[in-house]
């Protein structure tokens, strides 16, 4: 039997939202290139208008990757392209929103942050992060275990260095450390499962080992239709995926190294791979278990069901214990990585159909979260502990606010998107059989609202050091102390632009010649406030997404995933 | 007596071992480094024999198991790449590249 493998004009087409990020991250580089560059001497960041350039430059790129995918859901053909190497249907496209929403917002958080940390390189910064969301977008689409693999290790290697990209800070190298030594132990892992998954079913494409499960009486010569146990070599490949994949989403046993990844790496990052990271692997856990493996889904069930309800209650409750934001949405992730395995479990249209919407509400809710905390961080990875954050509402109360509308929105809270997102996965496991999913889930989430409220209790209730700050406040108002300092500083009255630079820089020179208290000089060591219309953008849209989500959008959302895993598992 | 898929699996499974053992035993981060490597390499081991005694009947022409193999070699030369950086720049912070002393963040 011979073969021909052949690349048609259509198959590249079909890949046409990778093609276009791939192109737009070279782009980027090559423009750094031609920048003024910001790393020479006696120059800052944010000399030479990287901060709009490359930025927009991305938009740029995430907007017409958004375009193509448009198309191609409206007026594709939906078939895998490269000989079943990688898919170009409905629910894949429908993956590519999620992502792309993550990305774009992740980029929109970034340019005050790397103004405010003065960070340079910006051009691999934002290659880095559209090639890690090409990586996402392939191991989405991925319909062989060869393209899941390469879109893992795309996503992984971009996030690995992304971790470590505030490079003064211990706790940013530290996190890209075990960043690479867990998930790359845990993709050797996933790659023994394949190699072991291959032999048992001779192909590394999903069509083939799917082609194998549902005619494996026939390729045995037994009566069609006999009961044929799986083969002890598939099991193992298949316990061994398991693992790998539990691990990529950062599912129980395999949890510990989130907290610490999420809580070193800078905040826009941690914000975009908290919810691109999970969105790629759990959709391709979902689419090897829940389609590929389906026909032997007893033999996998019972270990998805244990993780799944593992996750839900641990994660809920390692998420009381935590001191910092930063670390609570880390444990409130590997939470929801609980509700969503939830769909795996579930299975079906209507399971996979929920995961998808959830993992777009979850995208809203958590990027708002951390573009929240982007806003809080500073330097030193400080300024996120629920003692920072205390009296915030008095201080800052737009961030406050917001804050709390995240919080509240991630706890499941009606009006916003987290109540129809948990409300149709929930669904989705009454639908299948699986009220106790949906019992532990409910009990989980009411215990999740602990954590989340506390986070609003410190900023709202706690007047003690409220009261405190509020004192020192109006002994040493935040406003008139810029002034003071220019006048020590240079005598002269500057002109508004230079008010305003100082006016963001930490007063603390003038402060210490009024020789105020020690916890004044913290409280107001760096006024926080939401700089850049990118952030205010970022925010605006999450916010807008949040409310549109669980309101207006919520039913068409729900009935356009449901077409969209409809057309996959079919087309698969 | 030829080499049969056996050998290979084998092979590939006490390679497997060997690096699995490295990799969570040892404290050096090169020698973790390594240790993943070695269990890259078992992988490519295990993916060639099964690639050469396929016996499933489309697919037993193909060359999968071994172009698999490839990318998997391209892949972990990108990683150690990476890897290595990270390690060097921790190196220059804290002169030391025990994983057990990398701990600021816990639970």
């Amino acid at each position: 039997m011979s073969f021909t493998f052949i690349a048609s004009a259509a198959d590249w087409g079909r890949i046409a939202p990778e093609l276009v990020l791939a192109i737009f991250a070279l782009l980027i580089l090559l423009t750094d290139l031609l920048l003024p560059q910001a790393g020479k001497k006696g120059m800052k960041a944010g000399d030479g208008g990287n901060f709009i350039v490359l930025p927009v430059l991305s938009l740029v790129g995430l907007a017409g990757a958004l375009a193509a995918s448009i198309i191609l859901f409206n007026f594709g053909d939906y078939l895998p392209a490269f000989n079943h190497m990688i898919g170009s249907d409905p629910g894949t496209l429908y993956a590519y929103f999620i992502i792309l929403t993550a990305s774009a917002l992740g980029i929109l958080l970034s340019p005050a942050y790397l103004k405010r940390l003065n960070l340079l390189h910006q051009g691999e910064y934002y290659a880095l992060m559209l090639l890690g969301t090409v990586g996402m977008m392939i191991m989405v689409a991925a319909t062989s275990f060869l393209t899941i693999f390469l879109g893992l290790e795309m996503l992984s290697l971009a996030l690995y260095i992304l971790c470590g990209f505030v490079m003064r800070r211990a706790t940013s190298r530290e996190s890209s450390m075990k960043y690479f030594l867990l998930s790359s132990f845990a993709s050797a892992i996933l790659l023994y499962g394949i190699a072991l998954t291959y032999g048992a079913t001779g192909s590394t494409s999903f069509a083939g080992i799917s082609n194998y499960l549902l005619h494996r009486a026939d390729l045995l010569h037994l009566l069609p239709g006999a009961h044929v146990p799986a083969p002890t070599l598939l099991l193992i490949g298949m316990g061994l995926l398991m693992v790998g994949f539990a691990f990529k989403v950062s599912a129980v046993p395999f949890q510990a190294w989130t907290p610490d990844v999420y809580d070193g790496a800078p905040a826009p990052v941690t914000a975009f791979m908290s919810v691109g990271t999970k969105a790629a692997a759990l959709i391709a856990f979902a689419r090897v278990f829940a389609i590929v493996f389906a026909p032997i889904s007893n033999d996998w069930m019972p270990v998805v069901w244990a993780i799944t309800v593992l996750t839900i209650v641990v994660g809920n409750i390692l998420a009381l214990a935590q001191s910092n934001v930063k670390r609570l949405l880390a444990y409130s992730s590997i939470a929801h990585a609980g509700y969503l395995l939830i769909g795996v479990v579930a299975g079906g249209t209507v399971g996979l159909s929920a995961i998808l919407f959830y993992l777009f509400c979850y995208a809203f809710l958590n990027l708002g979260a951390f573009g929240i905390v982007s806003v809080l961080e500073r330097a030193d990875n400080s300024g996120s502990n629920l003692s920072d954050l205390r009296g915030l509402w008095y201080r800052q109360p737009l961030l406050a606010g917001l804050l709390a509308f995240f919080m509240l929105s991630l706890a499941g809270f009606p009006p916003m998107a987290g109540f129809a997102a948990k409300y149709y996965i929930f669904y989705a496991a009454l639908q299948s059989g699986h009220p106790e999913l949906l019992i532990i889930g409910v009990l989980a989430s009411v215990l999740g609202m602990y954590y989340y409220l506390r986070v609003i209790a410190a900023m709202f209730m706690e007047k003690e050091a409220a009261a405190h700050t509020a004192g020192v406040a109006t002994s040493v108002p935040t406003r008139p102390a810029p002034v003071s300092g220019r006048r020590v500083n240079s005598g002269k009255p500057g002109n508004n632009a230079a008010a305003t630079a100082v006016a963001v820089k930490p007063p603390t020179a003038p402060l210490s010649k009024e020789k105020t208290s020690v916890v004044a000089e913290k409280a107001l060591e760096r006024p926080v406030v939401i700089k850049g219309w990118t952030t205010w953008a970022a925010l605006g849209i999450t916010v807008a997404g949040t409310l549109l989500m669980g309101t207006a959008l919520a039913y068409w959302l729900v009935n356009l995933a449901v077409y969209a895993v409809g057309v996959m598992m079919r087309v698969m | 007596m030829g080499l049969t898929l056996n050998h290979f699996l084998v092979l590939g499974a006490l390679l497997f071992c060997i690096g699995l053992y490295g990799a969570l035993a040892k404290r050096n981060a090169i020698a973790v480094l390594m240790g993943i490597e070695i269990m890259l390499n078992a992988v490519n081991v295990t993916m060639v024999g099964f690639s050469f005694f396929n016996k499933v009947k489309p697919y037993s022409t193909y060359l999968t198991g071994q172009i698999f193999a490839i990318f998997i070699i391209t892949v972990a030369a990108a990683e150690a790449a990476v890897a290595l950086a990270m390690i060097i720049s921790i190196y220059r912070k804290r002169s030391t590249v025990d994983v057990g002393e990398i701990n600021m963040m816990k639970w």
